[in-house]
């Protein structure tokens, strides 16, 4: 089995990878394979010395999954679902997510071909960055990006002519879950400050060196090079239009993605970059 | 100037802090406890890691800064929002004092300045047989890894290694324990939950600090299977300065440099063969215990490289500030 694709059995973007594949070559070159049967798996064995590393997983079904026979894997594995510790204490329910993390994190970090997006302890199948990290990482890869101002405290360092947007600790702040805070909440609470709202969006998608969207040609290489930087070889760049200038609003290292050529495209750069010495 | 952050009574913070003072390093101190009435400001107005902190009433770019030393424990389990006693159940003063360490956490994340150590770059003692890849790569010996959920597997790895012992996958600290006749008699409930073995190594343990540009290696003798639980099992610990060999530094420094972790502890042993094994980094390194017990400037070596971008010491360094 050359092409192996781990994901939730929701994951819409993972089943469309799935069935153009399987389209294109022998069933038995292509798997899908979930969180669950990963977790559920009859037998894990994964083994590390000096001198060599080997991994085999026996899932219910009879399937076998090793190392050596993976020539490429499109990882869009989000976490590790413990449902067989649901009524356990909680530091024990805890203790056994970690202890799989970290199980699903070396075995991906061991396999001899290309993952796309490799696993790392920041997130098992995607970058988990702030909106913060992301913008600074834009700005540093060379993208125009959306001024900002983020302050645990928003009387003390008010920004005229910026919208504040209400900061909450964890997650809450991250583009998709923001939303306007009302004047009261201005008091010497955290907020962001952010340049007025685009007129106009624009979506990019990074697949390996190809970009696809329409944004000025003259920013692929910053957009390549974001990537890069954050070790992901699909990533989705959104762009606002403010005034005259495009500028980043926001990065997904997990996209949705539906569109056909996009689509093609996450399977041409899996075509080509499966390793020549997996085992048949 | 360098920032120092954390709880100033801690060990490791305090031994910074009087090396800092000794030396005539300028610094700025983020003491958490008094994190409600600390302020920042992330900003790209001049540059991707620009920004403000304010702390005890005064203004210091960020951006300026030399070096950042990352000794924070978790937020969320200050007296100031943990209940109990100390507790002001406030929400949005508990939401502030979060977001303000979110906020100076993930500034260092992008900041150009030297950080021991960014909280991305710790992260790979989250999972130890990913970590023991990098390892390996870096040129040490690893012990020989098993992780499974069959029985049969495991009673054919015991059988075939006589000592073996196991511990957490994960960054859980977990008492590293030998797998006994006792032990093996339950192995079945393995089945749940995949469970690391190790192959067991004898010999000497050594723990290294690795600061930027220098190494502290010192030597730990103890008849426990896991020293630093050694008190537990009423057995001595013995501590003192060793010289590693040269191949043995180098792999050190590389690794530290891969892991992108300019002060890290590094778990060796020397086995009766003369060979070393590394078991761990440890990326936020308790470094205090074996300075008090080997007197290794560690303390000082960390405040020098934040200052300067090397930790050797600097012969000029205090009278260039007491003049100034």
């Amino acid at each position: 089995m050359k092409h192996l694709i781990l994901a939730h059995q929701n994951d819409a973007t993972a089943m469309r990878v799935y069935t153009n594949l399987v389209a294109r070559h022998n069933t038995s070159e292509v798997s899908i394979v979930t969180d669950e049967e990963l977790v559920f798996a009859q037998s894990w064995r994964h083994e590390i010395t000096s001198g060599y590393k080997q991994t085999t997983i026996q899932l219910n079904n009879g399937r076998m999954l090793d190392n050596e026979k993976i020539g490429i894997v499109f990882n869009r594995l989000r976490g590790t679902p413990m449902p067989h510790f649901e009524h356990a204490k909680k530091s024990d329910r805890e203790y056994a997510q970690m202890e799989m993390y970290a199980l699903f994190l070396s075995w991906l970090f061991s396999m001899p071909g290309t993952v796309i997006n490799a696993a790392s302890p920041q997130g098992l199948g995607a970058r988990d960055y702030s909106l913060y990290k992301w913008l600074a990482l834009g700005s540093q890869a060379g993208l125009p990006v959306r001024e900002y101002h983020f302050t645990s405290n928003s009387r003390r360092y008010y920004q005229s002519g910026f919208e504040p947007w209400k900061l909450e600790s964890g997650h809450e702040y991250r583009i998709n879950n923001k939303y306007h805070c009302r004047p009261h909440i201005l008091s010497r609470q955290p907020v962001v400050y952010l340049e007025p709202d685009p007129v106009q969006t624009s979506r990019v998608l990074i697949i390996g060196d190809r970009v696809i969207g329409d944004i000025d040609k003259q920013h692929n290489g910053a957009c390549v090079a974001l990537a890069r930087r954050a070790n992901c070889e699909i990533l989705q760049l959104d762009f606002g239009l403010f005034e005259h200038d495009w500028k980043l609003i926001s990065v997904d290292a997990f996209p949705t993605v539906s569109d056909s050529v996009e689509i093609e495209a996450i399977v041409s750069f899996m075509e080509n970059n499966t390793s020549k010495d997996a085992l048949s | 100037m360098i920032l120092l952050t954390g709880i100033p009574s801690e060990p490791p913070l305090a031994m910074v802090l009087g090396a800092a003072d000794r030396e005539n390093i300028p610094y700025i101190l983020f003491n958490q406890r008094e994190a409600q009435h600390c302020d920042i400001v992330l900003e790209n107005t001049r540059q991707p890691d620009g920004g403000i902190i304010r702390l005890q009433e005064q203004e210091y770019r960020l951006e300026e800064l030399q070096g950042v030393y990352l000794r924070l424990m978790d937020h969320r389990h200050l007296p100031e929002v943990s209940s109990g006693r100390h507790a002001q159940v406030n929400k949005d003063k508990t939401n502030k004092i979060a977001v303000f360490h979110e906020l100076l956490t993930e500034w260092m994340e992008v900041a150009a300045c030297r950080v021991m150590n960014r909280a991305s770059d710790m992260g790979s003692n989250l999972s130890k047989p990913y970590q023991a890849q990098i390892i390996k790569n870096c040129g040490f010996k690893t012990p020989i890894t098993l992780i499974s959920n069959e029985p049969n597997t495991v009673r054919s790895f015991h059988r075939k290694y006589k000592r073996v012992i196991y511990k957490s996958i994960s960054s859980v600290r977990s008492i590293v324990v030998e797998l006994d006749a006792v032990k093996l008699m339950s192995i079945d409930k393995l089945r749940n939950l995949p469970t690391q073995f190790q192959a067991y190594v004898p010999g000497n343990d050594i723990r290294v600090h690795v600061v930027g540009d220098i190494l502290f290696a010192t030597e730990v003798k103890s008849e426990a299977v896991d020293y630093r639980y050694a008190n537990r099992e009423d057995l001595d610990v013995d501590m003192k300065p060793v010289q590693l060999p040269q191949e043995v530094e180098a792999a050190c420094y590389r690794l530290s440099k891969y892991l992108a972790l300019p002060l890290c502890g590094i778990d060796l042993r020397q086995t009766p063969e003369n060979e070393y094994f590394c078991f761990e980094v440890n990326p936020s390194p308790g470094y205090s215990y074996y300075q008090e017990h080997t007197r290794q400037d560690i303390a000082g070596a960390i405040a020098r490289y934040l200052e300067y971008g090397t930790a050797l010491t600097q012969p000029t360094a205090s009278k260039r500030h007491a003049s100034s």
